[in-house]
């Protein structure tokens, strides 16, 4: 009796666990059907396609790009989409095979394309640092090469485009001048920047930073550091004098809280590859960055 | 610990009454009753599947009976640790790592109880029974390394230092050459000496006519129980037996049985 | 000498070395004694399997209590308890052979785990940290519950050290001692929860029945009597445990990794080189 009840529920758990939440399908009122994989991406996307689209964010808040599963219900969406806004620079690792597999018809357009890619600290990759979302200069790009997609895809609205992507443009401009003001405020010699995973490469390079070093020694979150490549970071945080280790939803804060303990260092967290709800600090790109921005500032002041 | 139920002085030490066990739908045993008297020494045969080692462990309180009453000098099975169990030597684990003195000593953790360790007497009272069944030279040894009458002896020895006051015995003679065994019935003497009750499973009807009290013959019921020449006559013996035969000799003549011995007889788990 | 001794002390001049190496050396003492039973009674499937088990709970943990590893241990600690039971009890009722119950509870846990995790979308890496073991991000705190809950498994075994013996070696012995024998195989069986528990911190899930079976099972190639097995099969357990640190400093490999598999190439030696047994020896 016990036995065939066990049974029974273990074949019961599936149904009751799956859920069935997920975007449906808008009404059919002509407005482009275009998708974005992760919020940031989706943030700008809806601030040049603005009434004229219809937007479907993939990953929800506060996922890690890094090693998404995708699940059924988005492939529904890549195959009813018309185009698909990916960061790119191989930050999606998920979403070729899901493109292929689904066979949509989708136009696939990596906003980060034209922008030079960093190399990625210390590596021998081929790839280069994805995380070009960091300088704002490069979202710039993001949106002219946005604002072109939309507006080949509905030429109708092309005007309408090019007058949001301008405007953002000048946002963006405004927030890399404050973030300059911001960052004049750090001495010279603490601009030492150690995060959980080569995050910060572009605002390194932008606002004259160095990336000191990584604990999971990667550009992806998945990585496990081994005892040699964790002692030699807090060597190093020791005898540059680095004064924070800046953590994000990507990687285990474990390692990174004992780490700061050990050195006497601050863990700071930031945002990296997501934003958040409306009622978070972060809801949208110029949020995040003067969130993070503000962070970095008040850490190593 | 164990609250060792006091034993009832007139009471036989083995008493069972209409015992029957069924288990899986089928029918071990059917209504046995008997009882022994302190210091006999019984051998208990019958054919493969007769229900030999069930009976054993339900005496001994390891199975419980579907119905019927088993009662060791009064009381049921359950209060006691008197009772020691020799199990077939095909049932152990040879290569788990106890030595002979570690396997004798298991006998007697009833007796040490929770949470304490063998004290002296204790070590003590193992010796002694290593002694008394010849294998202290070996107490050492790691169990697997031992010839079949040695691993017999062991157990033996176990049930000697369980302080055991009934013993039953599965088959002890099986794959043992002709020396071990009589070397064995010789230890049965000594048990015997320390008023100690035993019951011997066996396939050999001709030790059993020769070194045993009485004899029970078994097959799901109890054919006979009595004095071997009561016992095994041909008429009790091909009630028993069936169709099987071995050859023995008995007070009115020859009479030719055989019987399909020995390997996995009751497969109880 | 001198330059040995620097080799020796330099990676525990930084306390995550140090941190990690107590944990390491009470989880590979701790799997080691408990793996001695689990080779013996042939349960190393199943000590594979409480492992897995352990998902449903921790991610039931992450949706209800958030991310701290206290509150992935307890949760941990408790899922891994109410498998180990939930097969005890199964296998009783034998029309189902053990290792096909375990088997089938296995699988369902650690689905269920996985689609309990597919519901909150955003968990990563708190809990595959988890899963794959996280030796040099041990706190202090980790260190205290790891410590308590070793000491615990410890005495235990210590405290049932005959019954245990007797329960493994004849069942029925221990039916006619009256030993309560489904009470002690429940202890049992809560004390590799305990184990998993605990161990999973530093090797992480899939390593684990590593550091369960193999210092055992080399341990029962040398010794022949029980309690010697337990006392080799710890050390060996804490040698592999201390050498695979060192090999994750000096060679840039991950600990847990380097722990087991320390622990096997000393299973391999011991299996080929062993006196008169040793396979070497057998071809000639």
């Amino acid at each position: 009796m016990f036995r065939k009840v066990i049974l029974l529920m273990i074949m019961l758990l599936p149904l009751s666990v799956s859920s069935c939440s997920g975007g449906t399908p808008a009404a059919p009122d002509g407005k482009l059907k275009v998708l974005a994989t992760n919020s940031i991406v989706g943030d700008v996307v809806n601030l040049v396609g603005a009434g004229n689209i219809d937007l479907t964010v993939l990953m929800p808040v506060g996922t890690d790009p890094h090693d998404y599963q995708p699940r059924p219900q988005d492939a529904a969406e890549v195959t009813v989409a018309q185009i698909i806004f990916a960061s790119g620079a191989g930050l999606e690792t998920f979403l070729q095979p899901l493109l292929e597999s689904t066979g949509t018809k989708a136009t696939l357009v990596e906003v980060s394309a034209g922008i030079t890619l960093l190399p990625l600290p210390g590596s021998n990759q081929s790839t280069g640092d994805p995380h070009t979302w960091m300088n704002p200069n490069n979202v710039i790009i993001w949106a002219e090469n946005i604002a072109a997609a939309l507006s080949a895809a509905d030429p109708a609205h092309t005007a309408d485009y090019q007058m949001n992507a301008t405007a953002y443009t000048t946002s963006l401009r405004d927030l890399d001048a404050w973030i300059r003001s911001k960052v004049a405020q750090i001495p010279l010699q603490n601009r030492l920047l150690v995060t959980d995973h080569a995050v910060l490469g572009y605002f390194a390079e932008q606002y004259g930073f160095t990336q000191e070093g990584t604990i999971t020694g990667s550009f992806s979150s998945d990585a496990a550091p081994s005892a040699q490549e964790l002692a030699a970071l807090e060597d190093k945080i020791r005898q540059m004098g680095v004064k924070a280790v800046f953590v994000s939803e990507a990687v285990n804060q474990t390692l990174a809280d004992q780490i700061a303990s050990d050195t006497g260092i601050k863990a700071v967290w930031i945002y990296h590859a997501t934003l958040t709800a409306p009622e978070g600090p972060a809801p949208s790109y110029l949020d995040f960055m003067r969130y993070n921005v503000n962070a970095i500032v008040g850490a190593l002041k | 610990m164990y609250p060792h139920t006091h034993h009832q002085p007139d009471q036989p030490i083995l008493d069972v009454q209409h015992l029957s066990v069924n288990y899986d739908g089928r029918v071990a045993l059917e209504d046995i009753t008997f009882h022994l008297h302190t210091g006999e020494r019984v051998a208990v045969v019958g054919p493969n599947g007769a229900g030999k080692s069930t009976l054993f462990k339900v005496v001994s309180g390891v199975l419980p009976p579907t119905s019927g009453e088993v009662k060791i000098s009064g009381n049921g099975p359950r209060g006691h640790i008197c009772i020691a169990y020799v199990p077939q030597r095909s049932q152990v684990d040879w290569r788990f790592p106890a030595s002979v003195a570690d396997v004798v000593m298991m006998g007697r953790i009833g007796q040490v109880g929770f949470f304490r360790w063998p004290r002296r007497s204790d070590w003590d009272t193992v010796h002694a029974a290593l002694e008394a069944v010849g294998m202290d030279p070996m107490e050492n040894r790691q169990i697997g390394e031992l010839s079949g009458g040695q691993q017999q002896r062991t157990f033996l020895a176990r049930a000697l230092a369980q302080e055991a006051e009934l013993v039953l015995m599965d088959e002890p003679l099986n794959g043992l050459d002709t020396p071990s065994q009589e070397a064995i019935l010789a230890l049965l003497d000594k048990l015997r000496e320390q008023k100690i009750t035993v019951m011997v499973a066996t396939h050999d009807l001709g030790q059993a006519a020769s070194h045993f009290d009485r004899v029970m013959l078994l097959n799901h019921r109890l054919v006979r129980f009595g004095v071997p020449q009561d016992v095994l006559t041909s008429e009790n013996l091909l009630r028993a037996y069936g169709g099987h035969a071995q050859l023995i000799k008995v007070a009115d003549g020859t009479t030719a049985l055989a019987d399909s011995c020995c390997d996995g007889e009751d497969e109880h788990e | 000498m001198n330059n040995l001794f620097n080799i020796l002390l330099k990676p525990f001049s930084y306390d995550f070395m140090l941190r990690g190496l107590v944990a390491s050396v009470i989880v590979g003492v701790v799997c080691a004694v408990v793996g001695v039973y689990v080779v013996l009674r042939g349960m190393a499937f199943f000590g594979d399997a409480l492992a897995h088990a352990v998902l449903p709970g921790v991610a039931l943990g992450y949706l209800i209590g958030g991310s701290s590893r206290d509150t992935l241990f307890w949760w941990a600690l408790g899922a891994a308890v109410l498998m180990a039971l939930a097969v005890g009890r199964i296998s009783k009722h034998a029309q189902i052979r053990e290792d096909t119950a375990i088997g089938i509870m296995f699988a369902s846990m650690f689905a269920l785990g996985i689609a309990l995790i597919s519901t909150v979308r955003s968990y990563s890496v708190d809990l595959s940290h988890f899963l794959f073991g996280n030796v040099l991000g041990v706190s202090t705190r980790d260190l205290v519950l790891t410590s308590v809950f070793g000491g615990v498994v410890l005495v235990t075994i210590f405290l049932f050290y005959k019954e245990f013996l007797v329960m493994s070696f004849d069942p029925v012995l221990a039916a006619t001692l009256r030993l309560p024998s489904g009470l002690l195989n429940n202890i049992l069986l809560v004390l590799m929860a305990l184990t998993v528990s605990v161990a999973m911190q530093t090797v992480g899930v899939a390593l684990m029945v590593a550091m369960l079976v193999t210092p055992a099972a080399t341990a029962s190639l040398l010794t022949r009597r029980l309690w010697h097995g337990m006392v080799v099969s710890a050390v060996i357990g804490a040698f592999s445990a201390v050498t695979g640190l060192y090999l994750s400093y000096y060679f840039n490999i991950v600990s847990g990794s380097a722990i087991v598999l320390t622990a096997t190439t000393i299973f391999l030696l011991v299996f080929l080189f062993q006196p008169h047994r040793g396979l070497v020896w057998k071809k000639r």
